[in-house]
């Protein structure tokens, strides 16, 4: 006999007035049931995002929130340890919460988080799919303080869903269902030296600890996680910056970011440089600019990447000043801003973030841009 | 002593709530005036000192301690397990796994405290204001 759990906190109500369906999940998973009330009409689109650095308020999610309109909180009255972000026209899913095995289970079998054993595939795909097509549903919690899995929490379908964590792009099913999907590939270099800004405040950890950490944690890595690179439409690749001779900038300040993006998807114009299709070197700091040291250098192109036609933008170096920022954006083209000197605007509100004096920033925040942009086509055409 | 033409401040009637027991009248400083001015003095470094130390819910503080404890726990379990069962054993690397995940989750609380105005269980503690992890509790910073 299957039992039933009926979430009702202060936010959402049975009868909400969007109109949407709640799926009941019994306690022996196999026999899913649904109540159905409403079903919406209108789609959510769903993007996912794969990055590998935990269930907190990324830099790159505060950025696209941001962008989409509206600062991201946790559910109001619902689980402390929820990893959820809730904003206005977006939520924030992360799939850590989608874990089969809680910490114990893991060490118990001897696999990682990164392995897709650890994971649920099936009601991923169940779920996201539900959203996707209007219906709310209790999502499991995984509480990263305790390493088990929490009671469930109602997410209801927003306007945009993204799903973030290590695996949105392993399964053939949810890859599907993704309108957008992006690939963050920090270089072991850049992670090993943000790894220690993170880190080296704790207790006990200690340049080898870090080192020893991501060295382990690579093969699983390598195997499982690399590989989703290929079906990203946008991949944001950071490496060490090469305007720095030697080891120099220890803190990955200076970096060199490309952001690959595939061409012929839908709804994602790429961003280019000057003249679409061609092969540009720029560096914009002399006469009419000038900049501190390292500078900047940009490059444009266009090649393959893992058999797709992508074009490429690159930037190396430092953003000094607005003056910067602002001639910068005023060469790049299709970058899907609403009015000019918006990239400028949206990297100057957040002045105090990660990443907002390099490429991470800047194409963060276009990536944001391109992901409304998306958006907003896809709901013109319904 | 002089009797004071206005009625002195300093008489337990008169002293204002939260400034303290410990305020004794001294000896030297009779005029009242002069006291009056002392217990302001006093009272202000006590809101000063009071917005030093930081407010706070108790389920912050415990998952800080909590995270904090588990993150050298799981560090020292990790090099136990590398050292004996070798780099390459699938121990060792969920024990490492193991540290990643509650360093993040580290950094992610710090960072969330941080950034915020409010305490991160805000949204939870507005609406379970009995919750045992909504106690406040004021902590040094």
């Amino acid at each position: 006999m299957a039992a039933f759990t009926v979430h009702t906190s202060a936010a959402t109500s049975l009868y909400s007035p969007a109109g949407t369906a709640i799926l009941l999940r019994s306690r022996s998973r196999a026999y899913p049931t649904t109540t159905t009330i409403r079903v919406s009409c209108s789609k959510t689109v769903v993007i996912g995002v794969a990055a590998d650095s935990g269930c907190g308020k990324s830099t790159f999610m505060r950025r696209l929130t941001s962008v989409l309109g509206g600062g991201a909180e946790s559910p109001r009255g619902g689980n402390p340890n929820s990893n959820t972000l809730v904003s206005d026209t977006a939520t924030v899913i992360c799939l850590d919460d989608y874990h089969s095995l809680d910490r114990a289970g893991r060490k118990a079998k001897g696999v990682t988080a990164l392995d897709p054993r650890a994971h649920d595939f099936d009601l991923m795909y169940e779920q996201v799919r539900a959203i996707k097509e209007g219906r709310a549903v209790e999502k499991p919690v995984y509480n990263h303080v305790t390493g088990r899995l929490d009671p469930p929490e109602l997410i209801t379908p927003p306007e945009i869903l993204v799903i973030k964590g290590l695996h949105p792009m392993y399964d053939e099913r949810v890859r599907d269902l993704l309108d957008l999907s992006i690939y963050l590939d920090i270089s072991n270099e850049v992670k090993f030296k943000w790894k220690v800004q993170r880190d080296m405040a704790e207790r006990g950890h200690s340049l080898e600890n870090i080192r020893a950490s991501i060295e382990a944690r690579k093969p699983d890595f390598d195997a499982y996680i690399e590989p989703q690179k290929q079906y990203a439409d946008a991949v944001i690749e950071v490496l060490p910056t090469q305007l720095i001779p030697g080891p120099g900038d220890d803190e990955g300040k200076v970096l060199r970011v490309k952001l690959i993006m595939k061409e012929g998807v839908e709804h994602f114009a790429p961003v280019y440089l000057f003249d679409e299709g061609s092969t540009v070197n720029w560096i914009p700091c002399g006469r009419k600019l000038s900049c501190s040291y390292p500078g900047i250098r940009f490059a444009y192109g266009f090649g393959t990447y893992f058999g797709h036609e992508v074009s490429v933008v690159e930037m190396d170096g430092q953003f000094d000043k607005l003056d910067e920022l602002i001639y910068v954006e005023t060469h790049l083209s299709n970058l899907s801003t609403k009015f000019y000197g918006e990239v400028a605007q949206q990297m100057l509100k957040h002045a105090d973030f990660p990443g907002s004096s390099n490429g991470t920033g800047l194409f963060q925040t276009i990536v944001g841009l391109k992901i409304r942009d998306l958006y907003e086509q896809i709901v013109a055409r319904r | 002593m002089a009797s004071p033409s206005i009625s002195c401040p300093c008489s337990p009637t008169a002293v204002p709530a939260g400034a303290g027991a410990g305020l004794r009248r001294s000896p030297s400083s009779v005029h009242p005036w002069r006291h009056h001015h002392q217990q302001r003095q006093q009272q202000a470094r006590r809101l000063v000192m009071a917005a030093a130390a930081r407010r706070r819910y108790r389920g912050t503080v415990r998952r800080e301690a909590a995270l904090a404890e588990l993150v050298e726990r799981k560090i020292a379990e990790a090099m136990e397990a590398c050292g004996e069962r070798g780099q390459d054993d699938e121990g060792c690397h969920v024990a490492w796994d193991e540290v990643e995940e509650v360093s993040q989750a580290r950094a992610d609380l710090r960072s969330r405290i941080a950034e915020a105005p409010g305490d991160p269980l805000e949204p939870f503690c507005a609406h379970n204001p009995s919750a045992d992890d909504c106690a406040v509790i004021y902590v040094d910073d």
